[in-house]
């Protein structure tokens, strides 16, 4: 027992050397593999670069594993021999979206920056002519509440585009307004200042210009007579005629009617009766020029 | 292949929006033949190669106006051809993704030319596409991206949608295992030409 034990101890000393150079190795290759790979990631900065090759120098395993990644690493980067497919690329994208020659790219800039130089002048004629005559553009001369652009979007788009186009047009033939004579209820003139029938309310603070049918009906049943009119519609829903037919009415008129009318809607028809001989017209009164 | 500067890539793309062919080739020729080399790693095969480069060009040139140009062209070209070569191995199944070994070998190992010199190179490229064709999708592609098309880590990292620490470990596993493939395949070879010694 007691001359075992010398022998048994150095077994274990031995084994703890042994482990211990192993480590040594381990943390060795460890460290090896850790500078190849960072020299293989490009990554390795130029100061540790001795460091590795004195590592191989020393180390013939990790010599071994760093040429076989250099070869692996140069046999991925090696060139192939690629065919060249130009010329059926170019062909079948031109097949799809089509090839400009250099003198149409050119006509093609030109067309686009005239079309947006075109757009411009638009805009800055239609902005002179709101600043000569605000009547005749659509623009709004003010801040208006959301809720009435929306609800009078619509009517008023298409209204503003015919005034606009009343601008440079002449008075309507009044054969339209006869074949609508049906909506004139003869039997029951309203009164003038009734504005509410012929504008409504949202859209009747618009110091625009309007394109109103007017269409006069004399006191004879048997022989009515029908006339178009040009009006303004002022801020303060007067209306007056600008049309110098006025004289059409003739003296025996008592009433007219009036129609507003938009893009793709009935006329809205109301009836104004004529004011009483030297009596002066209500505000909202139909009144001639 | 055609090395250009991103502003001059740049110039070009605007050109070839506007529907110039001369600065469309331009883009085919400075980025075909790494394009094809890349697709001829990852199929293994020419002809499926020479398919994905030529979808991939028509469809990046034909929707040229969408291009970014905060990325660089040659990530959103390899994108798409990865996409296709996808689609392609989902439609075609089994024939694309059976892969690596059969299609390809090697651009100079036709029967014309029978040297031991380019046997060799062969079959060093036939070990090298089977090295590869035992890794993971990812770590073929990173490995592909960074030792062949020299792509930064942070560029793989955005193309493939993962960390660059990831980018990395894929890197450094993928590289161990061709490694060690590839060294297995070398002991083979050596005593292959011992015994025909």
């Amino acid at each position: 027992m007691m001359r075992n034990l010398p022998a048994k101890l150095l077994a274990r000393r031995n084994r703890d050397r042994a482990g211990a150079i192993l480590d040594k190795l381990d943390s060795a290759d460890q460290n090896a593999d850790a500078l190849i790979d960072a020299y293989l990631d490009r990554e390795l900065p130029p100061e540790r670069s001795a460091e590795l090759f004195k590592t191989l120098r020393s180390n013939r395993q990790a010599a071994d594993r760093f040429d076989s990644m250099q070869k692996l690493v140069d046999d991925l980067r090696r060139p192939v021999e690629a065919p060249d497919l130009t010329a059926s690329i170019l062909s079948e994208v031109g097949r799809r979206r089509g090839w400009l020659p250099e003198p149409m790219r050119r006509a093609v800039t030109f067309g686009r920056l005239s079309a947006a130089a075109c757009f411009l002048l638009l805009l800055g004629g239609l902005f002179v002519v709101d600043r000569i005559a605000p009547d005749s553009t659509p623009f709004p001369t003010g801040p208006e509440p959301i809720t009435n652009l929306v609800s009078t979007g619509r009517a008023e788009a298409a209204a503003g585009i015919q005034n606009f186009a009343g601008v440079f047009d002449t008075l309507r033939e009044p054969e339209t307004v006869l074949t609508r004579r049906a909506a004139c209820d003869a039997d029951r003139p309203q009164r003038a200042w009734d504005s509410a029938v012929v504008l409504p309310r949202e859209r009747s603070a618009s110091p625009r210009r309007m394109q109103f049918i007017a269409h006069a009906c004399s006191t004879g049943e048997d022989s009515p007579r029908a006339v178009v009119f040009r009006m303004h519609m002022n801020p303060d829903y007067t209306i007056r005629f600008e049309s110098k037919q006025q004289e059409s009415l003739g003296n025996e008129a008592r009433f007219i009617t009036v129609g507003i009318q938009s893009a793709g809607e009935a006329p809205a028809w109301a009836r104004f009766a004529r004011p009483a001989a030297g009596k002066q017209a209500p505000a909202g009164h139909i009144e001639r020029e | 292949m055609v090395r250009m500067t991103r502003s001059t890539e740049q110039k070009i793309i605007e050109r070839a929006v506007k529907g110039d062919k001369a600065a469309a080739e331009r883009l085919i020729k400075a980025h075909q033949a790494s394009l094809y080399a890349y697709m001829l790693r990852i199929s293994g095969r020419p002809d499926v190669a020479e398919d994905i480069v030529q979808d991939a060009f028509v469809r990046v040139l034909t929707h040229l106006d969408r291009f970014d140009p905060r990325y660089r062209f040659s990530t959103w070209l390899f994108t798409i051809a990865k996409r296709l070569y996808v689609n392609a191995c989902q439609k075609h199944k089994p024939r694309y993704d059976s892969e690596i070994v059969d299609g390809w070998r090697g651009v100079d190992s036709a029967p014309s030319s029978p040297t031991i010199d380019t046997e060799v190179r062969g079959n060093a490229r036939d070990a090298l596409q089977i090295a590869l064709g035992e890794l993971s999708a990812e770590q073929r592609e990173i490995i592909l991206l960074f030792h062949q098309q020299d792509w930064p880590i942070a560029q793989i990292a955005r193309h493939m949608d993962m960390p660059d620490g990831t980018v990395k470990s894929h890197l450094h596993r993928g590289r161990q295992k061709m490694r060690r493939l590839l060294e297995a395949t070398e002991g083979h070879r050596s005593t292959v030409a011992e015994v025909w010694a």
